[in-house]
């Protein structure tokens, strides 16, 4: 028998009842469980060994002195030898005498596991009692105690942005803020996923209070370790149970959490007086010409949403334009004089607002026409009239959650995704940096060619579509220049900062930085398949071809060099041309452009070169506000 | 029976479906005191006297809406009708008078029965 019936039929039963049906009872249990007894108070006092088996386990006397006086019912697991034994226990009124009627039988121990209690009765992960204490322990029990719900806000966006890691460490993290601030005496159970009930037995409703927000304010103090991003605040409801069962306390205080998770990290206890939250109602817009139609919305809804009236479509927009997204929604008309519904959205949209603010349409121009009109102008759903109270609250509140989910969630991945792309710009910066010391190079000029391909690309993805490339491409590109000279690493320093010309010998063992690059690239097998190394070995291996066929190491040709390697290698050489090297000065922007339009540098792709020529004003710009020219009294 | 559902039922209008939409009794009755408040019928009668086809339009298809959610079917069919005349453009204006007759006679019933309710 599983848990669930046996709770079942625990539950269902009245604890009034006959001798006559307590035999009856007692013969329906003897089929299902070995040992079934019924003990009065008496039995109960007076029994020397164990109240179930005889002296072989550990000792229902105090649950059953307990149920005497709290009634309800328990279930335990009694460990004897070594197998485990559930044994429950519950209240019993029989013919006017208070009785506990109880039952045993073995676990499978397969099944079971051979848990102790404390694997039993205790979540895993965080230490905190389990659901299963909860359903066997606390829920039925009358209690004179205050008990919270606790809820950890934007838990689930945590697990599904940040991995399951990163929620485990929450969770515990969580459970140990929370257990610091409660006496051993006090429980706290996992409820759920991100969900937490507390019971504090015998507290008064100021210290259950003060203590709830100690511990909310705790948890925002305390840092997640490993994911200093993530913020732990909790939404919590608390009530006293006032001798109510827990699972009547529990239903309260949850109602309260959810009132303050509109808000989040918010604490309100029953004592609280809800009034100062009215004045967080989400702002709610009407834009309709009629003035009927507005007030029976407005009657529809006034009690969850403080109501915002425009009377026409320049009204509607001067009220986002004054409260942005401080509205939370805007139920919208299609046909009014001057600024139509459709204008209201277009509005909305060239302004943004539209991405923050959703938009219901409420007209009665129900043609779809005007439906995928609205639709196509960003609107998020339409109500249409006649206008049902129900179905129109839902409506907005189904739209207000989905809007409130995404609006956290873009924050949340704008911010990782920032602080991903700096970590990342940042470990090719140090390596940049690295190869540039290395290089004996002066000045950044990693930097340079990552800010110059960068300008490139964007330039050619305006003047033609030929490449294929998206922006995403042209990040990738752009990081991976940084590494052009990475085979450099691998060449004596003989030949790499020799400051006069090279032999052809040594020049050969300097082409090899190309292919040796690439090489690297291409061993490191756990990353090869991904973009920014792919084209990091594009680039190494092909930023000294030229558009002519007449480079190293391939000799590839024309569109054979991908469009990486191609831009790259222009600037490569625009930048070494305009910096100082072991064997040259820098040269003029003026000498340098002209070096490479004349072909001294070898053939580049026509398209790079006019790119180059149209960016060369913004290029010198950036150059000279880089390195401001020294004060001329210091020469 | 309440003197508001009776109104309805004088109009031939299904007051059990408004009370299942409203979810009250008493806001169908604030909205009926609205209803006789709003200045739509008026507005397109002198929109229409004055062959003033843009204002007719916005009026009755305001008036047809507010038709629509009090439940008024009796008055909601000729204003759509109304409406839809005067979206064409150029508007027939002879034509929008001829339907204009009906609103006014379902209109003036409907504010009757109303007022004689509230």
């Amino acid at each position: 028998m599983d848990d669930k019936t046996q709770g079942t039929e625990q539950h269902d039963q009245l604890p009034d009842m006959s001798r006559d049906e307590l035999e009856a009872e007692m013969g329906r249990l003897l089929g299902v469980y070995p040992v079934v007894r019924f003990l009065d108070e008496d039995d109960i006092d007076e029994e020397e060994s164990c109240l179930l088996y005889g002296g072989a386990c550990v000792c229902m006397r105090g649950v059953c002195k307990d149920i005497l006086r709290n009634r309800g019912s328990r279930t335990h697991r009694v460990l004897m030898g070594d197998q485990v034994h559930r044994a429950s226990a519950r209240y019993v009124n029989v013919d006017g005498k208070p009785g506990v009627l109880m039952c045993a039988q073995p676990v499978d121990a397969v099944a079971s596991g051979m848990l102790s209690e404390e694997l039993l009765y205790h979540d895993a992960l965080s230490g905190a009692y389990n659901r299963r204490f909860y359903e066997d322990n606390l829920r039925n029990q009358h209690v004179f105690a205050g008990v919270a719900v606790l809820d950890l806000d934007d838990f689930k966006l945590v697990n599904d942005t940040l991995g399951h890691h990163a929620g485990d460490v929450a969770i515990k993290t969580a459970v140990s803020v929370l257990r610091s601030c409660i006496r051993s005496t006090d429980m706290l159970v996992r409820y759920g996923g991100d969900e937490f009930v507390l019971v504090i037995p015998g507290i008064s409703a100021d210290v259950f209070a003060r203590k709830l927000h100690d511990m909310a304010d705790k948890l925002a103090e305390t840092p997640v370790s490993g994911y200093e991003s993530v913020n732990l605040t909790v939404s919590i409801g608390g009530v006293l149970s006032e001798g109510r069962t827990v699972e009547e306390a529990v239903r309260q205080a949850d109602g309260l959490m959810y009132k303050a998770k509109g808000r989040k990290n918010l604490v309100i206890t029953d004592s609280d007086d809800l009034d100062p939250y009215e004045f967080h109602k989400p702002l709610l817009l009407v834009v309709d010409d009629s003035e009927m139609n507005r007030a029976i919305l407005s009657e529809m809804l006034k009690d969850q949403y403080e109501i915002l009236e425009a009377d026409c479509g320049e009204e509607g927009i001067a009220c986002l334009e004054q409260h942005g997204s401080g509205i939370s929604i805007v139920l919208l008309d299609i046909i009014m004089p001057g600024a139509d519904g459709f204008d209201v959205l277009s509005c909305m949209s060239r302004n943004g607002w539209i991405d923050d603010v959703p938009v219901i349409m409420i007209s009665s121009e129900d043609s779809d026409d005007s439906v995928l009109r609205a639709y196509e102008l960003g609107a998020s759903d339409y109500i249409s009239r006649p206008f049902d109270k129900r179905i129109v609250r839902q409506r907005v509140s189904n739209i207000m959650r989905l809007y409130t989910k995404q609006r956290r969630l873009s924050t949340m991945l704008a911010q990782q995704f920032y602080e991903r792309e700096r970590e990342s710009r940042m470990l090719v910066d140090i390596m940049g940096g690295a190869m540039e010391l290395r290089n004996g190079e002066s000045g950044p000029h990693v930097q340079h060619v990552r800010k110059l391909t960068e300008m490139m690309l964007e330039h050619l993805m305006r003047k033609t579509d030929r490449y294929h490339i998206s922006s995403s491409d042209r990040a990738t590109i752009a990081a991976a220049s940084t590494l052009h000279d990475l085979g450099k690493l691998a060449i004596p320093d003989s030949i790499l900062n020799k400051p006069g010309r090279l032999t052809s010998g040594e020049f050969e063992i300097m082409k090899t930085h190309t292919t040796i690059g690439a090489d690297m690239l291409e061993d490191m097998v756990q990353y090869r398949d991904s973009a920014l190394v792919r084209a990091a070995r594009d680039i190494c291996r092909w930023h000294h071809e030229r558009y002519d066929g007449s480079g190293y190491p391939d000799g590839l040709k024309g569109e054979e060099i991908p469009i990486s390697a191609q831009v790259v290698s222009l600037v490569d050489v625009y930048d070494a041309l305009t910096s100082d090297r072991v064997y040259k000065k820098a040269f003029p922007h003026e000498k340098a452009m002209h070096m490479i339009l004349n072909g001294e540098c070898g053939a580049f792709n026509p398209l790079l070169i006019d790119c180059l020529i149209d960016l060369q004003d913004r290029i010198v710009a950036e150059k000279d506000e880089e390195d401001p020219p020294p004060p001329y009294f210091s020469e | 029976m309440s003197t508001i559902e009776n109104a309805y039922n004088q109009v031939g209008a299904d007051f059990n479906d408004v009370l299942r939409r409203f979810t009250s009794e008493e806001l169908i009755v604030r909205f009926a005191e609205k209803f006789l408040e709003d200045g739509s019928f008026e507005q397109l009668g002198e929109a229409l006297r004055s062959g003033n086809a843009d204002a007719a339009f916005l009026a009755s298809h305001t008036l047809k809406g507010i038709a629509q959610n009090m439940g008024f079917i009796g008055l909601y069919e000729p204003s759509n009708a109304l409406t839809e005349e005067l979206r064409s453009k150029p508007a027939d204006l002879t034509r929008a008078k001829e339907l204009f007759a009906p609103v006014e006679a379902e209109y003036g019933k409907t504010a009757e029965a109303l007022r004689a309710a509230l």
